[in-house]
């Protein structure tokens, strides 16, 4: 027995030793292919139906928008398939005209018909994106002219046209697999398979392959009408990986680019790579229901009183110190890259004297009162809303508060949320378009996120009307002075307190060139070169 | 005393003995039966669970929209009234149709076609590992019971049994992938490589379909590692319940005998107490297998194994019910198979219970 046991033993080692041999990852010699790492946010590669981060930073290489930005910038539009556009005086009437040069990957031209199909198609699909579309009407008036019309001053048209839900696909060739863009598209539009095997869009990079928990294949489109960049990758390949992989992979060499990675996470990662520090699009905040009648806490969250005890108990620099190196606290809803951003010294600071005695003033006392968030462990940013949560919980108690916190995965606590039938609430936005009426629209009493507080319409005039006049405003610095005042009353009398825009760290290879962080496709993988022989 | 007397292993005889052809059309009469309490009970919890399937699917813009609120209900059949629901999808599944995914957008069948085979290429190689390398170590450990040997298995066998498989996954990974530098990494295949063409969803085994070598030899270099992951829970689990039978069985008074006829231990050892042994190996290993498949959700994630474990979190996550419906009779089939095929190696193996019918 003892011998059986030796041979065992010199067995596995030599074993071992050859299977090492064997194992061994062979060298990276393909410095052409950029290999993306993140942790999947996808659906599809269907720009109409696809509306998340991972999405449309796929969705941004492969269909070309009539208008689009430069690098990390979010505020100034330049021109996409559209070479020129024109913006009437009270901005309902948008008129592009086509790069005659334009065409597809397929080496047809791009018209108006296609832009035309596309938008139609994004609007009745009625898939998650398509609520950019409303209100706006799309004419082709001729093969090179686009209109897109709204009954209402709507000047952040020229931002949504960015957005890669209102990527230009080849109307032609989805026709012929299944597309539509008849009213009953959301029944009758079948076409959600076959661009999950190809793409029909006009941008540097075309679908290899697609695999919604594994990985995207992205490979250069040859025939780019705006010319190929000759130090551009050749492939380009997005991996669904665990962010503590990512960074494992990203010192190691084996990725290009690590997306997700946390400021803690992105510190001692060797001389191989460049961090890209930028503001996150998210910003994470708080709120007291103000649907008096909803239970006993609420008739207390709704008092103004109970808000500013909320309000000024927090202790925010803890927060932003816990959120990491490039956070910073959010003076405002509207993050710091839009216009109308709120600077630091209207940030909201911690006084506790005065929360203690707008506690004592809004009566509350003992009455339990619980704070709904994610709860499922995830993270966004490096956030993770449990210890969010315990931070506020922690603050909150000292003032008097006597809170619950009630975690819930995503599936469960979203409804609650969107339902408005949470007491406090712990969550986050990330604009929908690059435009601060996003906000406005959508915080403001009665909007979508002012109906989940239980703050309808008619509760603030002040405040909307405000938010009428930004919706309105096409002057820029008009707007801008707009948005900043909108906040401000926001941050006196709204059931909205904001907490946090935490830091997007990009993790990328020193080889890759023109990396940086975009609020809605994070990463504009047509950018990116290479400085690899 | 005389030795137990051994008759020679036939598989022919245990298969034609009279009563098997009953025995296995009993038994699947009674699986089919067990598929649809399972469907019933699957398809209950899932209705209790407290979420939305739609808030869960739909962005914040889309939900806040009831036109496409009302799309999405009609296109995924949940505007129809629970019982409703729960009678198509029986229809539905008696021509194998598991519905179509709310995340993927597909039929939920296409969807396992794809991960299943992932999870099942790891699960295969993790448990013929476990059980070449657990029945291995156990019998180690029962014949030289309390001396060293005995001990380090018994501390390995036992750690493998404790440690918690995403702490294992994570070290594993750091250790032979980012030190050693002897692991791929994550996936399937290196990053845009081409996979075979799908025949049984096996990378390893459709490469050599296609006599495509090197492929093969990478997809086999990427799945070792999380199959050996996968396999550690199982090996230590096996590892002790080898060496417990063992024990047991080296104590009977016919191994004694056998011994004292002089025939070589390596004899002993194979034909008198292993094969008796192998009994509650295997009812132990037909478990281990299914738990494999089902508990393969940690190490899928670490590795980015595209399997059944991931479909499975992404579908909970997203409140997908066709989805975690499909995954959940999956597994069923597996595990109701699993026991199938473990009561069939019973009567191949042990004549009492073919005699018994």
């Amino acid at each position: 027995m003892r011998s059986s046991i030796k041979i065992l033993g010199v067995a596995t080692l030599s074993s071992s030793l050859m299977l090492s041999g064997f194992l061994s990852s062979p060298a990276n010699a393909a410095t052409k292919n950029l290999v993306v790492e993140t942790v999947f946010q996808l659906t599809s590669t269907d720009p109409a139906r696809s509306f998340e981060q991972t999405g449309n930073m796929i969705n941004h290489a492969l269909y070309e928008t009539l208008l689009t930005y430069k690098g990390a910038d979010a505020a100034t539009p330049v021109a996409g398939i559209a070479s020129k556009w024109t913006v009437n005086a009270n901005a309902t009437r948008f008129t592009f005209t086509l790069n005659p040069r334009a065409t597809f990957a397929s080496g047809k031209k791009i018209t108006s018909a296609d832009v035309l199909f596309s938008l139609n198609r994004l609007k009745n699909v009625k898939g998650n994106p398509s609520s950019l579309m409303a209100g706006i009407t799309v004419a082709a008036p001729n093969p090179s002219t686009v209109v897109l019309t709204t009954e209402l001053p709507t000047p952040q048209v020229l931002a949504i046209v960015t957005s890669p839900a209102l990527g230009i696909l080849d109307s032609a060739a989805l026709k012929a697999n299944g597309g539509s863009d008849a009213d009953d598209a959301a029944t009758k539009d079948t076409a959600l398979e076959f661009l999950k095997k190809r793409s029909v869009g006009s941008g540097r990079y075309t679908l290899t392959s697609f695999n919604l928990t594994t990985e995207v294949v992205l490979t250069k489109n040859p025939k780019y009408w705006g010319g190929v960049n000759a130090k551009g990758y050749d492939k380009i390949v997005i991996r669904n990986v665990p962010v503590n992989i990512q960074r494992l992979n990203a010192i190691k060499g084996t990725s290009s680019i690590a997306v997700d990675l946390s400021p803690d996470q992105s510190e001692g990662m060797g001389n191989r790579v460049n961090v890209i520090q930028g503001k996150a699009s998210n910003v994470f905040f708080i709120y007291l229901s103000a649907n008096k009648t909803f239970s006993p806490a609420t008739a207390f969250t709704s008092n103004p009183k109970c808000i500013e005890a909320v309000r000024y108990g927090i202790n925010y620099k803890k927060i932003v110190r816990y959120a990491g190196a490039g956070a910073i606290q959010a003076p405002g809803i509207i993050p710091s890259f839009f216009s109308g951003a709120l600077g630091a010294k209207d940030a909201i600071k911690q006084d506790t004297a005065r929360a203690k005695a707008a506690y004592d003033a809004c009566g509350i006392g003992k009455v339990p009162v619980s704070i709904g968030y994610w709860g499922d462990g995830g993270a966004v940013n490096g956030l993770n809303f449990g210890s969010l949560a315990a931070l506020v919980d922690e603050d909150l108690r000292a003032v008097g508060f006597n809170v619950t916190l009630k975690g819930a995965p995503i599936a469960v606590s979203l409804p609650i949320y969107r339902e408005n039938r949470e007491e406090m609430g712990l969550w986050l936005w990330g604009p929908d378009w690059p435009d601060s009426t996003n906000y406005t629209e959508s915080f403001s009493p009665g909007g979508k996120v002012g109906l989940r507080m239980g703050w309808l319409a008619g509760a603030d005039p002040a405040i909307e009307r405000l938010r009428a006049s930004a919706a309105v405003s096409t002057d820029a610095k008009a707007r801008a002075v707009i948005f900043a005042n909108w906040q401000r009353e926001m941050n006196k009398r709204s059931p909205l307190i904001p907490l946090v825009q935490p830091a997007a760290i990009i993790v990328a290879n020193k080889s890759v060139i023109g990396v940086a962080n975009h609020p809605i496709w994070k990463l504009n993988l047509s950018e990116l070169t290479t400085n690899a022989r | 005393m005389k030795p137990a007397p051994v008759k020679r292993f036939s598989v022919r005889r245990a298969l034609s003995g009279a009563g098997f052809l009953p025995f296995i059309v009993r038994r699947l009469l009674v699986s089919i039966l067990l598929i649809f309490g399972i469907s019933f009970i699957s398809f209950s919890i899932t209705q209790l669970v407290p979420g939305d399937p739609v808030a869960a699917n739909l962005g914040q813009s889309a939900y806040s929209d009831p036109e496409i609120v009302a799309a999405f209900k009609k296109e995924f059949g949940l505007d129809q009234p629970v019982p409703v629901q729960y009678i198509k999808y029986v229809g539905n599944l008696l021509q194998g149709d598991l519905g179509v995914s709310l995340s993927s957008k597909r039929p939920v069948m296409e969807d396992l076609r794809e991960y299943f085979p992932a999870t099942l290429e790891i699960a295969l190689i993790a448990v013929f590992f476990a059980l070449f390398v657990g029945i291995l170590l156990g019998t180690i450990s029962a014949m030289t019971r309390d001396r060293l040997p005995d001990q380090i298995i018994r501390v390995f066998s036992l750690t493998g049994v404790s440690m918690p498989v995403f702490w294992t996954a994570l070290t594993t990974f750091y250790l032979f992938f980012f030190l050693l530098g002897w692991a791929p990494g994550t996936g399937r295949l290196e990053p845009g490589a081409e996979t075979p063409a799908q025949v049984t969803g096996l990378f390893t085994v459709d490469a050599l379909l296609e006599g495509d070598f090197a492929t093969f030899r990478q997809a086999f270099a990427y799945l070792l590692l999380p199959a050996g992951v996968l396999a550690i829970y199982a090996v230590g689990v096996l590892t002790r319940f080898t060496r417990a039978s063992v024990l047991e069985i080296l104590g009977n008074d016919y191994v004694r005998s056998a011994r004292a006829k002089g025939l070589p231990e390596f004899t002993v050892i194979r034909r008198h107490v292993l094969r008796p042994a192998l009994l509650s190996i295997i009812t132990v290993a037909g478990v281990a297998f299914s738990s494999l498949l089902a508990g393969s959700v940690l190490v899928e994630s670490v590795f980015s194994w595209p399997g059944l474990g991931q479909y499975a979190y992404r579908a909970a996550v997203g409140l997908d019910l066709p989805g975690i419906m499909g995954v959940s009779m999956i597994v069923a089939t597996v595990y109701i198979l699993m026991n199938l095929l473990v009561d069939v190696l019973y009567r191949i193996i042990d004549p009492q219970m073919r005699e018994a019918g």
